[in-house]
């Protein structure tokens, strides 16, 4: 949904030499609104040697490389909005340059009950794990 | 899109498995103190998904309480991480400072635990949204008293009353800046969710 709304957000679009939706063309995929916030992108080795793709992609796999990167950190660290970020992504995902991993989140149905909850177990160890801290 | 089973991330031996991700979100009114409250237990300087409005937005919300101490407009979600035993990944993602980002909630707390929101005394009113806001969807939210300074100046029992929140919201003092704090602060939200998962 921010992806229809975020052009709207016009006081940040100072901050870009180009206009956001720019890098992705004009599109707003489909596939990428589902794309949660939290999900974690990791860069294929294969995309190190990567040709013809935009600096905003080139970056996005950079950053991505050899670590866990959540949509939102790579949107944090390019300065790009959320929804480009996911734009771009997802993309890159289909270009088999990244692997993107939704454990968790609502777009792992492994991990949820019926009602759309998280399931007791992963909470437990949420709990556990916080207490620890 | 790739979906990781819940249980990937502690499988034996063998290659590391991505870390299973979830999140809490942390709302509240205008320089309550959400991304003090977020760096006060993120393995990470709290980040934020949009470009600062200006050079002067870069930094940390000093929770002040009163306006004039916060210089800047957070214009997006500020957020945190951490990362917690078994290969998992707490996000703590702030509430947009304003309510005119309203419409960015959806998305923010799609897949979350639960909600803590963040209440300065002084301006009440600023959490009315948040706790509008989750009431409405059925998201587990625990409601969080900051003390600015540590000095408790109301009673629980009397912010549950002007706020007008059920028994069931589960109501505390917290201090932003405490790590100990904001740590039972999260534990009370994920101990929220469990319960309704039971009933």
């Amino acid at each position: 949904m921010t992806d229809a709304i975020e052009p709207q957000v016009t006081a940040d679009d100072e901050a870009y030499t180009v206009r956001p939706y720019a890098v992705t063309g004009g599109r707003v995929s489909a596939a990428s609104k589902d794309l949660p916030m939290e999900a974690l992108v990791e860069a294929a080795s294969a995309a190190q040697n990567a040709r013809g793709l935009t600096p905003e992609k080139k970056t996005i796999l950079q950053l991505a490389q050899g670590q866990y990167q959540s949509v939102a950190e790579l949107s944090a660290h390019t300065r790009l909005p959320l929804g480009v970020v996911r734009v771009l992504v997802t993309d890159l995902a289909e270009e088999n340059y990244l692997t993107i991993h939704t454990g968790g989140t609502a777009a792992d149905e492994s991990s949820h009950d019926a009602h759309g909850g998280l399931s007791l177990s992963l909470l437990e160890s949420v709990l556990d794990g916080i207490a620890a801290l | 899109m790739a979906s990781q089973p819940s249980n990937a991330a502690v499988a034996e031996g063998g290659t590391p498995q991505a870390p299973t991700v979830v999140k809490i979100v942390i709302a509240g009114g205008f320089a309550v103190g959400k991304t003090t409250f977020i760096g006060s237990i993120s393995d990470i300087d709290p980040l934020n998904t949009e470009a600062a409005m200006t050079e002067h937005s870069i930094g940390v919300d000093d929770a002040g309480g009163v306006s004039d101490r916060k210089t800047t407009t957070t214009v997006a979600m500020d957020f945190g991480r951490i990362a917690l035993p078994g290969a998992l990944w707490l996000y703590l993602f702030g509430t947009p400072g304003q309510d005119r980002f309203l419409f960015m909630w959806d998305d923010l707390v799609r897949g979350a635990i639960g909600a803590v929101v963040l209440v300065d005394t002084a301006r009440l009113d600023q959490c009315f949204p948040a706790v509008d806001y989750f009431e409405g969807k059925g998201i587990p939210f625990v409601v969080c008293v900051n003390c600015f300074d540590g000095v408790a100046r109301h009673k629980l029992e009397d912010v549950r009353e002007a706020l007008g929140v059920p028994d069931e919201v589960p109501m505390m003092y917290t201090d932003a800046r405490e790590r100990s704090a904001t740590k039972q602060a999260l534990i009370a939200v994920v101990q929220l969710a469990m319960q309704r998962l039971k009933n």
